[in-house]
């Protein structure tokens, strides 16, 4: 485990060394968020070293008020949803009374081609999800964060966060659960 | 007992207690089961594309991004300097005796075009530079 605060004060002075291990601790994280948010791979791998050439430029600002893991979380939250911005095609801003009547269609036949296998079938689901829910079931089950946490990350409430959260699994487990009965 | 709804099933699988089966009617623990099992499936971690060598490539793209940046300031700072210099050059001439310090200035004058130039192809080279090397580090 890193020593945060030793870690950034040498990079601070300049030493890579110490910041490409900086990168290598959380470079699963970073791409973990990113990777739920776009589809394109060429693009996961470009937005994931813009992240952290912006945590290297604003490292010096960074003053140990959340975990470094929730502020790195957060840039790379904010740069997805820029670049999605930029491409308009794959930006979808989630209304309110879309997410909750948000309910899968019909399964895809790339869906159907991984339903036997049921962490592919759920993650293939969850591309489907409205962003806010993937959001919310990455940061929470893919990178342990709690709820208030999410909220520093995403500026969405904690509130809107547990409901969001509730509703993405009672709907995967729902969708699941149809999916074994067909069988 | 009222049976447990999904909101009280998902409350007790966040606090990471497994209730007991013995307390369950089998409607319910289908239900638990199925939650439980998603909550499993949802930590699996999916696959990673990123390079091995990708916190090289990302410490590599920013120690040159530093580097071509402090080139550019110096490269700035010396056409400064030499402009700077010639005004300064011209003033203490002038000091001395006016009648060399305008001699000075009229022989800067009649190098204009070559020092614009100079200028222009000095910045021109620093902006192609910065260009080329970002789309080869890109």
């Amino acid at each position: 485990m890193l020593n945060e605060k030793e870690i950034i004060s040498r990079v601070l002075r300049g030493d890579f060394r110490a910041f490409e291990m900086l990168v290598k601790q959380y470079q699963k994280l970073v791409f973990y968020v990113v990777n739920r948010l776009v589809h394109q791979l060429q693009d996961k791998e470009d937005i994931c070293q813009e992240v952290f050439i912006k945590v290297h430029l604003s490292l010096h600002k960074f003053q140990f008020q959340s975990k470094l893991s929730t502020w790195i979380a957060r840039i790379a939250y904010l740069t997805t949803v820029d670049h999605l911005k930029k491409r308009k095609t794959e930006w979808l801003e989630d209304h309110p009374e879309q997410l909750a009547n948000y309910n899968f269609n019909d399964d895809s036949p790339e869906l159907q081609l991984v339903k036997k296998d049921t962490s592919a079938y759920v993650n293939k689901l969850i591309e489907r999800m409205p962003m806010q829910y993937r959001t919310v079931l990455t940061l929470y089950h893919l990178n342990e964060f709690t709820c208030a946490e999410i909220e520093q990350i995403t500026g969405i409430p904690e509130g809107t966060v547990k409901s969001n959260l509730f509703r993405a699994r009672r709907l995967l487990k729902e969708k699941i659960e149809h999916n074994l009965k067909n069988e | 007992m009222d049976e447990l709804n999904d909101e009280q099933i998902q409350a007790l699988l966040e606090k990471g207690i497994n209730p007991a089966t013995d307390l369950f009617s089998a409607a319910e623990q289908e239900q638990v089961d199925q939650y439980s099992s998603l909550f499993q499936t949802l930590k699996n971690e999916p696959q990673y594309d990123l390079p091995a060598n990708f916190a090289s490539k990302v410490s590599y793209r920013i120690e040159f991004k530093l580097k071509r940046r402090s080139d550019l300031k110096f490269n700035l700072f010396a056409a400064l300097g030499m402009a700077a210099g010639l005004i300064i050059a011209y003033f203490l001439l002038s000091i001395i005796k006016v009648e060399i310090g305008n001699q000075f200035l009229l022989t800067v004058f009649k190098f204009k075009w070559l020092l614009l130039i100079g200028t222009m192809l000095l910045i021109g080279t620093l902006v192609i530079d910065q260009k080329v090397v970002k789309q080869t580090i890109a």
